[in-house]
């Protein structure tokens, strides 16, 4: 009976790590524009966005530079 | 603070700063962490692109005034942070924590634009030894 409760939480948890983890990856390799206004509201633009297309560039050649 | 210094201070504080330089509104380069001066040249024109396209986007938006922006990519992050006078650019590797960042972005500007009010209290020595000529009118710091 207790060897099936630890196994049952053991696999929550081992799911729950699973998870953030792989979501924590998947942020990881994802390209974003956050952008924090003056009111203090905030904008996060996916990479698809026509206005990320215009903000990249410069963010590529100051990576570029920089490493 | 100096900017140098202020850039020193942030290395120190955040270990997740790489590289960054702080720049002027008008462009010009005042410091960087950077010991190739033609590279720190090239962000700190390559952050004032970043800003002005970031600010274009924020005006087709129709969104507030811009104060801080971050773009994350997989090789990195480059954020940038700005007031009156001049911004900080910083770029991290990836996944950085980001209030982190911009907290101790923030605080660097913050240390720089003290230097100032220094030197304005210093002058300000010379300006408090003139009141004798209207003693009788008023005080000098507007009590009464």
């Amino acid at each position: 009976m207790a060897r099936g409760k630890l196994a049952a939480i053991s696999v929550a948890t081992a799911s729950v790590l699973g998870t953030v983890l792989v979501r924590r990856r998947r942020r990881m390799h994802q390209t974003r524009v956050d952008l924090y206004f003056g009111d203090g509201s905030m904008l996060s633009l996916p990479d698809d966005a026509p206005e990320t297309a215009a903000i990249l560039p410069a963010a590529h050649a100051i990576l570029a530079t920089a490493t | 603070m100096d900017p140098a210094e202020a850039l020193t201070d942030l290395k120190q504080i955040s270990t997740q700063v790489e590289r960054a330089v702080v720049v002027r509104n008008d462009g010009t380069l005042e410091a960087s962490t950077l010991r190739d001066g033609a590279a720190a040249e090239r962000i700190a024109r390559g952050a004032a692109d970043l800003w002005e396209a970031a600010e274009s986007a924020r005006a087709s938006l129709g969104r507030p005034p811009l104060s801080q922006l971050e773009v994350a990519t997989p090789e990195g992050s480059v954020f940038a942070v700005r007031d009156e006078a001049r911004m900080v650019c910083a770029v991290t590797a990836g996944d950085p924590t980001v209030g982190l960042i911009f907290y101790d972005l923030k605080t660097c500007l913050r240390n720089i634009a003290e230097e100032p009010v220094e030197a304005v209290a210093d002058l300000a020595e010379p300006v408090a030894a003139e009141p004798p000529a209207a003693a009788g009118e008023e005080e000098p710091d507007g009590q009464g």
